[in-house]
């Protein structure tokens, strides 16, 4: 964390017209959606860890409003047991359509700030090799994402976020809806993966695929 | 000396001359006439020109000129037919999925016949037939295969010159009894020579180099690799199991009288794929792999090790597949020179001879389990992880001439019903192991993409998009008519591990 921090130290000092550009960027005020704001109280890397919430900077548009359409519609964070899904249904439902959209398209446009976990080695590496072995071919060979299979970026993302959606998609909890493909996709891959194999491949993207 | 040269000298308008004159007449296909043997010898050799087809009478001959098509000929061709492939260049895929064909080119004045690919076409020659024999083709520029046998029994693929052909040079696949001899490989992004999932093979005399792995035997049972010569790859010769494909395990394997030198090629195969994994400067690579004899071989100047022995956890860019044994057990290492190996080796090797308190160049290199493993005369050689290994029962292979069967194997018949598992084991699993990342996404993938709508899948196999950056483009497979399509779809997205 140090080192990064250091990094931008050096980078504010050499480029500073850049920085400022980058910085106003991160900040990005003129065209951020009134309701932004009452996202980043969960969302913002600052606060996922604590509330649970995946970071929503640098999504795909097309990801974050087919998300936030499914909690409004019910599809997602119905289930008595999902209890933060629960939370985001109850968000969503005062969006309207036009909310969703420009605040879908607003995230997509933000830089995420890469928040590393540290996991065990051998975990790690487990989960390096599920990585690269079977979540790679779809989400992309660093977790960008790969909009051809519809695909949302995975690099954001803390382990803790990671685990329980992969246990939702296992559990049928998300990805059930007929219409919801991309959904049903990952649901049925989801069930090759053991409670183990999950936990490492979360720790691997998690900790910043190291 | 000198007056011989001088009668050279006058020979040579003369000959040159007369070249002219009868190159005028139709160029001369060879005879098919029998080999007959030096009678000079007092006993049989172990020389002997091995065979694995019974050709039986010669069917019609067809020939092919610059110009026309060799698929052309295919078409046109019965079981036993010889199709001569004369000098030029031929910008096609030859598929061929009738058996008993010899696919021979013609070499006149050193001049073969060259399938061109223009880095635009897959694959140059396709065969699913049995008893099919491919020599003295040049080919090059593919972005597939070279030489791919499908699920083909008895196949002789020999004298034929590959370079630069994508991700396969020459590679059977699903193929019992086969003879890889005489070919000379290079330029290729995966393995030179890949035998996969076959029975009963020998590849010997030929030379690779160049490629990211020079010969790899992987799932498949009794092969004996001999007096080839393996030098600048990434590495030289593989014997490995590959996590998640159909067949789970590579048996009776001996690497015997090859030259394996200087194989310290970065390595250039796709990122993430298992290949990728191998470290440059690696001669022998034994991976989970069962009775493996390590015999005679010359190995030097190959920069990590001479041979790493390795099971599936110690592997870089592997997945476990509960279905295979992961340790590499019954590795024999009999005799070998080897020389200068290990001169730039990884830390990982650092590391563990660090445990043994041994510093050097190492030859041979073991990480994981290997149970009943030996090793002859292991004080020759720098080692690490194998100095607990006992000694070799005996000391040489002479025994074994080859792996090859006696009797040519049963022409492989594959029932209507059946043609989707046979494609699927014979050519989808080329690329697309059940788990983890082999040459394409795995096929768990693929069925949590396609789901129920194999239609879909059949379609894309036709037309293939590349949508992933990180992965090689998907090559056609328009060879195989709109049922096979449908076929391999359907079992591929219903086949288990």
């Amino acid at each position: 964390m140090r080192a990064i921090f250091s990094l931008m130290t050096l980078v504010l000092i050499a480029l500073p017209p850049v920085a400022v550009v980058l910085s106003g960027n991160a900040l990005a005020t003129t065209d951020m959606p009134a309701q932004a704001a009452t996202c980043l109280a969960c969302h913002s890397a600052a606060t996922s860890a604590a509330s649970g919430a995946p970071q929503l900077a640098g999504q795909q548009a097309t990801y974050l409003q087919k998300q936030l359409q499914q909690f409004k519609n019910g599809q997602r964070g119905a289930a008595v047991s999902d209890v933060k899904g629960q939370q985001m249904a109850a968000m969503a439902a005062t969006l309207s359509a036009d909310d969703i959209n420009s605040l879908a398209r607003y995230f997509s446009k933000q830089q995420a700030e890469v928040i590393t976990s540290s996991a065990d080695a051998a975990l790690l590496d487990q989960g390096r090799r599920q990585y690269i072995g079977s979540c790679g071919a779809c989400h992309g060979a660093k977790a960008e994402g790969n909009m051809a299979f519809n695909a949302p970026a995975l690099s954001m993302l803390s382990a803790d976020y990671i685990t329980l959606q992969l246990q939702h998609f296992k559990t049928g909890l998300r990805g059930k809806d007929k219409a919801d493909k991309p959904g049903r996709q990952m649901a049925l891959f989801s069930r090759n993966l053991s409670e183990q194999d999950m936990q490492a491949v979360a720790a691997y993207i998690g900790a910043g695929m190291p | 000396m000198k007056k011989t040269t001088i009668a050279l000298a006058l020979l040579l308008p003369v000959a040159f001359i007369a070249g002219q004159y009868f190159s005028g007449t139709a160029q001369q296909a060879p005879s098919l006439a029998a080999d007959v043997s030096f009678s000079g010898g007092a006993a049989a050799s172990n020389n002997a020109k091995k065979s694995v087809i019974d050709h039986g009478e010669v069917g019609q001959v067809h020939q092919v000129k610059p110009g026309q098509l060799i698929m052309d000929a295919v078409k046109a061709a019965q079981p036993g037919d010889v199709i001569q492939v004369f000098p030029g260049d031929y910008v096609e895929t030859v598929y061929i999925d009738k058996d008993n064909i010899r696919l021979s080119g013609v070499i006149i004045d050193g001049k073969r016949p060259r399938l061109y690919g223009e880095n635009r076409l897959n694959d140059a020659i396709l065969y699913s037939g049995n008893n099919i024999l491919i020599e003295n083709f040049l080919i090059t520029k593919y972005k597939g295969n070279g030489i791919m046998g499908q699920a083909g029994n008895n196949f002789e693929i020999r004298h034929n010159i590959i370079e630069d052909t994508g991700v396969y040079g020459i590679f059977p696949q699903l193929g019992i009894n086969g003879l890889v001899e005489h070919n000379v490989i290079s330029g290729i992004e995966d393995a030179a020579i890949y035998v996969g999932m076959s029975d009963h093979i020998h590849v010997a005399n030929n030379e690779v180099f160049d490629s990211v792995a020079g010969i790899e035997i992987e799932n498949s049972r009794h092969a004996v690799v001999e007096n080839n010569f393996v030098h600048n790859n990434t590495g030289g010769i593989l014997a490995f199991v590959t996590p998640g494909l159909p067949i789970k395990d590579t048996v009776d394997v001996i690497i015997r009288n090859n030259w394996i030198s200087n194989n310290n090629t970065a390595n250039f195969g796709a990122p993430g794929s298992m290949v990728a994994g191998i470290p440059a400067g690696t001669g022998i690579l034994i991976m989970a792999a069962d009775e493996v004899i390590i015999e005679d071989n010359i190995i030097i100047g190959n920069k990590t090790a001479g041979i790493i022995i390795t099971d599936h956890q110690n592997a870089p860019n592997t997945t476990l597949d509960p279905e295979s044994d992961p340790t590499p057990d019954k590795v024999m290492i009999l005799n070998n020179l080897m020389y200068n190996n290990g001169y730039d080796t990884i830390a990982e090797a650092k590391v563990l001879m660090a445990t043994e308190l041994k510093q050097g160049q190492p030859d041979i290199i073991r990480v994981g389990n290997s149970n009943n493993s030996c090793i002859n005369n292991p004080q020759q050689y720098i080692t690490v992880g194998v100095s607990k290994w006992p000694a070799c029962s005996f000391t040489n292979t002479d025994s074994v001439l080859n792996y090859l069967l006696d009797e040519p194997a049963a022409p492989r018949t594959v029932a209507a019903e059946e043609k989707g598992k046979y494609v699927y084991l014979g050519v989808c699993t080329g690329c697309h192991a059940y788990t983890g990342r082999l040459i394409g996404p795995p096929v768990q993938v693929i069925q949590s993409l396609y789901m129920d709508e194999p239609q879909a899948l059949a379609d894309y196999i036709l037309n293939p998009l590349k949508k992933r950056d990180d992965y090689p483009a998907m090559p056609k497979q328009d060879y195989l008519d709109a049922e096979t399509r449908l076929a391999v779809a359907e079992y591929m997205l219903n086949v288990g591990n």
